[in-house]
This record gives C-alpha cells, sequence and structure tokens, in this order.
C-alpha cells in the first residue's frame, strides 16, 4: 500500500495540492471546536461535577461513545460522496483529464490515486477526532482494541462508500452533480436498503397472518420477506452497528443481548437463525462484501475512464 | 516516420474522418490545417490514444501502431498538446512537470534534473516556484509544451498552440518548437495562424471534411495560387486620375479600395508594374508606397480546402 501511495503520482499530486489549502486547516479546527465543545456539554449534561469522581457514571460514556460513533458515521455518510464526487469530474471540468490519460499512468492508477486521496482526507478527519472517542479510555468501559476495532470500521466504511463516490465521478461530468447522485446513491444504500428491508418484512409478516392456517415449516425467507435482511450486508450502518454493539454495547436500546444483528434477527425473524455462521458474523462478512463491492467499483470505474467509449455511445463529437 | 492511411472515424452519423491518409517525415515540423470541425483534433486524438479509428493505418517507422480495436498503442510515447491548457492551477511550474514526471514513472533526482532541463529548454527557469494559475497564457502554452517533453517523445502533437496568444508568445513558442524540431523531434501542429505555419513549417496537410486535401511541402503548397498577383498602392493625398490611369493597363484584372490606397489584382510582369508606377507619378499621383505580394496565403488555403484547386493539388 505504500509502494502504491508514495508512487502513483495522481494521489501524490492531490494530497500537496490538498495540504497547501487553508480550507484543509479551517475545517479541522472548525471540526474539532465543534466536537470539543458538543462533548463538554455531553459530559456536563451526563456527569455532572468531574471534581467527585462519584459522580461519573460510567455506564453514561458507554452512551456517549455509541453517540459519537454515530455522529462520525453520519458525517462519513455525507462526506464520502462530497469528497470523492469531484475527484474526476473536476479534472474533466478541469480539462486535465485527456492529457492524464495520454501518461504512462494506466486507468487504474489514475484511479486509486484519486480514490486514496480523497479516503485519506476523510481519514485524517476521523484520526483528528480520535482524542474525543479515547476519552472513553480515562474512565473505562472499553479497551484501546475495542476502539481501534470501531475505528477499523468506520476506515472500511470511507472505503467502501467513497467507491461508489468514484464511479458516480467518472461517469456524470459536471462535479456538482455528481457529488449531489453519490448522496442520493449513499442515501439508498443507508436509508433505502433498511426500508426496504422494513416493507419486505411488513409484507412478509401481512403474508403470514393472512396465511395463518398454514404450517409454519412452509416459511422461507421469501415469502417472509426475510431475504432483505441479506441486502443488510451491504449497508454499512448495519456492519459499524453490529461492531459498537458486540464490542461496547448499545446500552440496551435494541436488547440487553449484545449480538448485533443476530440480536436484530433473532427478535424479528422467523426463518433466518441467528446463530447461522453467516448471522453470527454479520460484520466480518459484511465487511468482506462491502470491501468486494468497492474493488468492483473501482474497477468498473477505471473502465468507465476512457473517455472515447462514453462519446461513441452517446454519438456525440467535440472534437475537431 | 509517421504515415497515416486512410484512417475513418465516426460520431453517429458524422463521419469526422473520412479515409485520411497523411505522411510526415522524420524531424519535420508539419503544419495541419483545417476548418473547425475539419478532424484535426481527431486526427491527434486517435494518434495519441485518445480516441479509436473505425478503421484505418497510422505507422511509424513502418510498424502499424493501430490495434485492432483501432487504439493507438503510441499511448504514454508521443506528446500531446490539447487545445487547452490543462494545467493545475493550484501546483507551482517545477510541481507541474514533477508531477507529470511522476506520471512516467520518472521519481526523485531523474525528475529533478528533468523539470529543470524542460523549464530552461521553454525559458521558464526562472518561473520554476511560481503558481501555474499566476503565469500568462504563453507561459501556461510553454509549460504545456515542457509537460508534453517529459517523456522525451521522438512525435509531439500540438493542437492549436498558439491559439489566443499575444505575438510575443506566439514568436517565443515559435522559436522553442523550431529548436525542437532542430535537435530531432517530428513535430505536428495544427493551427489557423496560417502565415506563422508557413514560417515555421516544413511541410503541411490541409485537411476539409475528414479528407486530406493536400499534404506535401510548403512551397508546392504556394505554387497552386490561381496564378493573379496582387499589388497594393498607398497614397500620401489626393490620388486624382490614379483610378483611370489604372484601368488603362490591360494587364489590371480589378481594383479594390483598401484604406489610403488600392489593391489590383494583376496578371502582368514586373516590366508592366514598373510602367504603371511611372506613369502614376508622371500625373502627379501621390503615391507613398507600391508593393507587389503574392495572392494572399489564407485564400490559397481556402482554395484548396474547398477544392478550388482540387486537381492541381493531386498533382502535387
Amino acid at each position: 500500500m505504500q509502494r502504491i501511495m508514495l508512487k502513483n503520482a495522481v494521489f501524490l499530486k492531490d494530497v500537496s495540492i490538498r495540504s497547501k489549502k487553508k480550507r484543509l486547516a479551517v475545517s479541522f479546527f472548525a471540526l474539532n471546536l465543534i466536537a470539543s465543545m458538543v462533548f463538554m456539554l455531553i459530559l456536563m449534561l451526563t456527569n455532572g461535577n468531574f471534581a467527585n469522581y462519584s459522580n461519573v457514571d460510567i455506564q453514561s460514556f458507554s452512551w456517549i461513545y455509541d453517540g459519537f460513533i454515530i455522529i462520525e458515521c453520519a458525517m462519513i455518510c455525507i462526506m464520502a460522496p462530497m469528497e470523492t464526487g469531484p475527484a474526476i469530474s473536476n479534472e474533466r471540468e478541469r480539462q486535465t483529464l485527456d492529457v492524464l490519460l495520454t501518461t504512462n499512468m494506466s486507468h487504474f492508477d489514475i484511479i486509486l490515486g484519486k480514490y486514496l486521496s480523497s479516503a485519506l482526507y476523510m481519514l485524517l478527519t476521523l484520526v483528528s477526532l480520535l482524542p474525543f472517542q479515547a476519552v472513553v479510555l480515562i474512565y473505562g468501559g472499553i479497551s484501546l482494541g475495542q476502539l481501534f476495532a470501531v475505528m477499523l470500521s468506520q476506515i472500511i466504511t470511507i472505503m467502501y462508500l467513497s467507491s461508489f463516490g468514484i464511479y458516480f465521478s467518472t461517469v456524470i461530468k459536471k462535479s456538482s452533480r455528481a457529488s449531489a447522485v453519490n448522496l442520493c446513491v449513499v442515501f439508498l444504500i443507508v436509508a433505502g436498503s433498511a426500508l426496504l428491508c422494513v416493507i419486505a418484512r411488513v409484507i412478509g409478516e401481512l403474508n403470514i397472518s393472512y396465511n395463518s392456517s398454514v404450517h409454519t415449516s412452509t416459511y422461507n425467507i421469501f415469502n417472509t420477506g426475510e431475504w432483505s435482511y441479506l441486502l443488510l450486508y451491504l449497508n454499512p450502518a448495519t456492519t459499524v452497528f453490529d461492531v459498537l454493539d458486540k464490542l461496547v454495547g448499545f446500552g440496551g436500546v435494541f436488547s440487553s443481548n449484545y449480538n448485533g444483528m443476530a440480536t436484530i434477527i433473532d427478535e424479528t425473524a422467523h426463518v433466518l437463525d441467528p446463530n447461522n455462521f453467516f448471522i453470527k458474523h454479520w460484520a466480518p462478512i459484511g465487511f468482506t462484501l462491502q470491501m468486494v463491492t468497492a474493488c468492483l467499483m473501482l474497477r468498473r470505474s477505471a473502465s468507465k475512464l476512457n473517455s472515447v467509449k462514453r462519446r461513441k455511445k452517446h454519438g456525440k463529437d467535440k472534437n475537431n | 516516420m509517421l504515415e497515416i492511411t486512410n484512417l475513418n472515424k465516426s460520431f453517429g452519423k458524422f463521419k469526422a474522418l473520412n479515409g485520411l491518409s497523411l505522411s510526415v517525415n522524420d524531424g519535420e515540423l508539419f503544419g495541419f490545417v483545417g476548418a473547425n470541425g475539419a478532424g484535426k483534433t481527431t486526427t491527434m486524438k486517435i494518434c495519441v490514444g485518445l480516441e479509436t479509428a473505425d478503421n484505418g493505418s497510422v505507422k511509424i517507422d513502418g510498424n502499424e501502431v493501430l490495434d485492432r480495436k483501432g487504439s493507438s498503442l503510441l499511448r504514454g510515447k508521443v506528446g500531446y498538446v490539447p487545445d487547452f491548457f490543462g494545467v493545475y492551477a493550484d501546483l507551482t511550474a517545477s510541481e507541474y512537470l514533477h508531477f507529470f514526471a511522476g506520471a512516467y514513472n520518472i521519481w526523485g533526482k531523474a525528475a529533478d534534473s528533468l523539470t529543470d532541463n524542460l523549464l530552461e529548454l521553454v525559458n521558464l527557469s526562472d518561473k520554476a516556484d511560481t503558481q501555474v494559475d499566476s503565469l500568462s497564457r504563453g507561459m501556461k502554452q510553454k509549460l504545456c509544451v515542457a509537460r508534453a517533453l517529459v517523456q522525451n517523445p521522438k512525435i509531439l502533437f500540438l493542437d492549436e498552440p498558439a491559439s489566443g496568444l499575444d505575438p510575443k508568445a506566439r514568436h517565443e513558442l515559435k522559436e522553442i518548437l523550431k529548436n525542437l524540431s532542430s535537435m530531432g523531434k517530428t513535430i505536428i501542429i495544427s493551427s489557423h495562424i496560417l502565415p506563422e505555419l508557413i514560417e515555421m513549417c516544413t511541410s503541411i496537410g490541409i485537411i476539409s471534411h475528414g479528407e486530406m486535401k493536400f499534404n506535401g511541402s510548403i512551397e508546392d503548397a504556394l505554387s497552386l495560387s490561381s496564378g493573379g498577383e496582387c499589388i497594393e498602392i498607398t497614397f500620401s493625398g489626393d490620388p486624382g486620375p490614379a483610378l483611370s490611369l489604372i484601368r488603362e493597363c490591360p494587364f489590371i484584372k480589378s481594383a479594390e479600395p483598401i484604406s489610403s490606397g488600392l489593391r489590383l489584382t494583376a496578371s502582368g510582369n514586373d516590366a508592366d508594374y514598373t510602367a504603371l508606377l511611372k506613369k502614376l507619378v508622371t500625373n502627379d499621383v501621390p503615391v507613398a508606397t507600391f508593393s507587389k505580394k503574392h495572392e494572399n496565403v489564407e485564400d490559397i488555403f481556402l482554395n484548396i480546402m474547398e477544392g478550388g484547386i482540387q486537381n492541381a493539388a493531386d498533382n502535387a
């Protein structure tokens, strides 16, 4: 990875340009300022006087931590499409893409450079917020290993969502339109898949109550709508929740049985077995599928990068 | 030697290239002339690998460089300066060249010395640390030429490089291109500024509607004029009887007014013109200048493009 990054001219150029901009420092400062103020406020509200250690509610720290991670994940869902949306379309708008395409760099290298530089910015944002996450280490309730495990799940989420951003940035000419489409796609992946799951399950439940005389042995994932749970493997919210619930616990919001997605499936599904290998290991399987999807999106982006094919398809000629 | 034979390219129903053929010898500075939409950029893009050809052949030193799909295998091996700057405003001139050196897998000290040499070649050494955004149009264009030279290509394609540049910048660019040509680079340059092409290029190709109308030396192109000569006379005062005196001359075909004088289309010889001048002066016409010019270069090219002297071009 280090070799890929240090020998990728597009990555180095983008990092160099980003680091020169005042926007980077200002945005980090603003983000950390807001985070510190919000964090202090929450701490004050939940733990009152810090001078007296007996007032400290350890349980509330896991709540704060969970809340903080959820906010960070929401931030990733907004940042990933906004950061990657202009990645390729900006090059096209600046008319530098054609020049890049005449160099020795392969299309995949160009895509990879753009992808990694966008992801790096988001990773830096996460790292800058790490001290706030680490506050929970002071009072216990979470180990350093757990902290990094949760962060790894966030990194995978960044890589996954950014790959969609890069793809739409490749196929959509205008960067503003690419960013807007990216936001919609991320919304569909996160909220859309969850909504689809709810609708499928409601229909499944209606189906079950309508055919109440039918023996439960005839239930399958299709007539109960439980097939829709499988789609949730591609929803990063479910994988991050699975990690968070198993490692830190969600304060008993969903169940006192901290088994992540297995708990939800156990309480809502008829056919799917929560002890099934694939359900029990929701996060690792979900992350693997998400990373595979990210790789496929990047490969597809590389094949779409060739402006030749796109013009041919639309039968347009903007050249002489 | 670059040899393009029967190159075809269509965009939907629009035929951008219609059996285009041309040849450019090694070390030549080849001018590619044609109206907007004639197919110049498409030809260049096919050669550098940004477009695929429907069919046809592109050979360099006798070796085919188009694959089965019509994609050029020359990608990364030839220099290309498109008809837009394509620069990163946030980088300095030096960083810009370093970036492209990296894109050609040239890193470290090799990239440093390459960047220094290229900036020196295009007379931008003193602008190495200047933001690209702050450079003038002419400097940006020179930087683009330097960028196209990063991988030390044998062939350079420049698409309208002088477009929008002031006379000084055009002159500097011309000198750089002449210098590169003297270094043995084959340069294919498209431009609408015809007089400059004539001054700079060793051969030209005139393209119209995707077809090559003429491919040969500048001298051959100029010899394809319709035969008429142009005489321009300016007066320092009232021309008086000048027009009636001129009309008496049988070798004068037409006369049209220009600012403070007349432009004549004539078919005489030098003795005839001397006699005309003598006649004007002896009749007290205040002649300020009297000059003989070839037919307008642009007219010659227009005639060739429109097929007016097609046969002559074929013979050439």
